[in-house]
């Protein structure tokens, strides 16, 4: 089985992860033949859909395809059997940002928010998750190949994170988990990322080992990430996981990839 | 936008008693007919207590009925109405048959059956949703010194057992046992009755509080004639019985006139001086090239020549200045061309 992974900067621990499922059971894996392309951030909006292939309209972007997949600079979609995509922009960070001024029926009460219909809630956070860049390209792959596209989200944050640090974005992580929201804030983002991406592919959730707080990922999946993935080191890093965590990705992959090959 | 251009010339002396809110609050509108809506094309900050989320999309805005008015309490446009919605927001009983119910099974709220397009899967769901958006429209009527309220009929659906009036029951909704809604025509005696037990109640609120009324309706017809006639007279008379009360006829026709497809755009700064206390005068001086006065019904003068062409230019690029336009009109809108580009989540937390 053929498989394009194509993502962001989150692609870094599928691949840590995938190097260590390799390396522990190598016949385990044997069938499934993974090539990665990926630019950090939102590059992967400079790319254009040309003669069956995705190509890079940057430089830095082409490089990076090179760097990531082996020495190829554009996606031949014609060389996959299905599509994996990893992150693109799409996080619980959304939700929380809509929670900050919105709460809807259900949620602890808070005074100082709209209380909306849970209805409106969902076809809000759908139409505002159908636009972004892993909807998008879940649709440019599904209409141009017709072949299985299953997707995963940026993970969670990790935990410690929770109580924030100087010149770290309070993304409200800690007042959803104080007020006892974060199990339905966690529950509304599977949802509605699900709606948005129902007419192309399939949502991998995050393994429910690896979350906590309904919206954090636990502190064991984060560790070391800021040295081998961001490069920052000391810590700071509390947005990409590891290997541990990219192994947890993989076995959803493939079942749900061979449910829709077979 | 503009802060306080809603201000009758006494009030906008008064301090604002919630720093949070824009001074003008509306009650009642819908997609036909928003005078907030309006308010707002013209330029005029008008407070909101249930916002929508700020990356809505028009439709599903739409669909959901947000931004027709201060609160999404529905059309209104009737006083007994909005009567019964202040003495619902200073703690006024629950009627026994405000909950209604949907094709579906699910509960719907009597009031505003229309503000939802789904129902709530319980009683207690319900319940907690509507003391929510009580709360929020006693913290508009407490925040404003302006109130609008829009009059766009004088007739209703009163619930025969006990007076209780409704809005129209939507398609395949139930109401409950024993409940029968009726149509009814309020007399001149009985509105005159709704109003003064209205401004009794927002004042006790509110001593402060100015009431604006505005006569108007999207809907045609002679019938639709006859009662805005007879509101526009129950205005006048409501304005003449009290001093915090304005009504001024040639604000509806504005209005009216703003909601047309076709509206002229330099009706904005027209209303603006009418609802911030001045007078046609004031507006005529304002915006000298506006053509609202061609109305002979109106019994308004035809509009004046437009200022020479070379004083225009000094007030554009005067108000290009205060948008931070440059010279060749890149601007900061030129400059954030060049600026790095941050991912979608940066630039929406950015604008957040």
């Amino acid at each position: 089985m053929r498989v394009c992974v194509i993502g962001n900067s989150h692609i870094a621990a599928l691949k840590l992860g995938w190097d260590a499922l390799l390396a522990a059971d190598p016949a385990a894996w044997a069938e499934v033949k993974p090539t990665f392309f990926g630019a950090p951030s939102d590059g992967m909006r400079h790319i254009k859909l040309e003669d069956g292939c995705i190509v890079p309209k940057r430089k830095d972007i082409a490089e990076h395809f090179q760097r990531m997949s082996g020495g190829q600079d554009k996606i031949t979609l014609a060389d996959y059997d299905g599509f994996f995509l990893v992150g693109l922009n799409v996080s619980v960070k959304r939700i929380l940002r809509f929670y900050k001024t919105h709460a809807w029926v259900g949620l602890a009460p808070d005074a100082e928010k709209t209380l909306v219909h849970p209805k409106f809630m969902e076809e809000f956070l759908t139409e505002r998750y159908s636009s972004t860049r892993l909807v998008d390209m879940a649709a440019m792959l599904k209409s141009v190949t017709g072949r299985p596209v299953v997707a995963m989200a940026e993970p969670h944050w990790a935990a410690w994170i929770r109580h924030g640090q100087e010149g770290t974005a309070d993304y409200g992580w800690d007042k959803a988990i104080t007020s006892g929201d974060a199990p339905q804030i966690g529950a509304a983002f599977q949802q509605t990322v699900t709606a948005a991406l129902a007419p192309y592919a399939t949502l991998l959730p995050q393994p429910p080992e690896t979350v906590q707080d309904g919206i954090m990922t636990a502190a064991a999946y984060n560790k070391d990430a800021s040295r081998l993935i961001s490069g920052e080191g000391g810590g700071t890093d509390a947005a990409h996981m590891n290997a541990a965590f990219g192994q947890t990705i993989w076995p959803l992959v493939r079942q749900s990839l061979q449910a829709q090959l077979s | 936008m503009v802060e306080d251009h809603g201000q009758p010339e006494a009030a906008s002396r008064r301090p604002r008693k919630d720093a949070g809110l824009p001074a003008i609050g509306v009650l009642g509108g819908d997609g036909t007919w928003s005078v907030m809506a309006l308010l707002r094309a013209a330029g005029i900050s008008v407070a909101e207590v249930e916002p929508a989320p700020k990356q809505i999309n028009e439709t599903l805005a739409a669909r959901f009925q947000f931004g027709y008015a201060s609160a999404r309490c529905g059309t209104l446009g009737d006083l007994r109405q909005i009567l019964q919605l202040v003495q619902a927001a200073t703690g006024g009983a629950l009627p026994k048959n405000a909950v209604w119910t949907a094709a579906d099974g699910s509960f719907i709220d009597g009031f505003r059956p229309a503000i939802e397009p789904y129902g709530f899967a319980s009683k207690a769901e319900l319940a907690s949703y509507r003391a929510a958006h009580l709360a929020c429209v006693l913290k508009l009527l407490q925040g404003v010194t302006t109130l609008v309220l829009p009059l766009r009929t004088a007739t209703g659906f009163i619930d025969a057992s006990d007076g209780t009036a409704y809005p129209a029951l939507p398609a395949g909704a139930k109401l409950p046992r024993g409940c029968k809604l009726e149509p009814v025509v309020y007399n001149a005696e009985t509105m005159t009755l709704d109003f003064a037990a209205l401004h009794a109640a927002l004042k006790a609120l509110s001593p402060s509080l100015v009431i604006r009324l505005v006569v108007a309706s999207p809907v045609q017809g002679l019938a639709a004639l006859g009662d805005q006639a007879q509101l526009r007279g129950l205005a006048a008379h409501c304005a003449a019985s009290f001093a915090d009360v304005i009504y001024d006829s040639i604000l509806d026709q504005l209005l009216a006139r703003m909601a047309q497809p076709d509206a002229d755009a330099r009706l904005g700064p027209v209303v603006q001086t009418l609802m911030a206390g001045g007078d046609l005068l004031d507006a005529v001086a304002a915006a000298p090239a506006v053509q609202v006065m061609e109305d002979a019904e109106m019994g308004i003068p035809a509009p004046i020549d437009a200022p020479p062409r070379e004083k225009r230019d000094r007030a554009q690029r005067k108000a290009d200045r205060a948008k931070g336009k440059s010279k060749d009109g890149a601007g900061k809108e030129g400059r954030a061309k060049g600026a790095k580009v941050m991912c979608e989540d940066e630039l929406l937390e950015a604008f957040s």
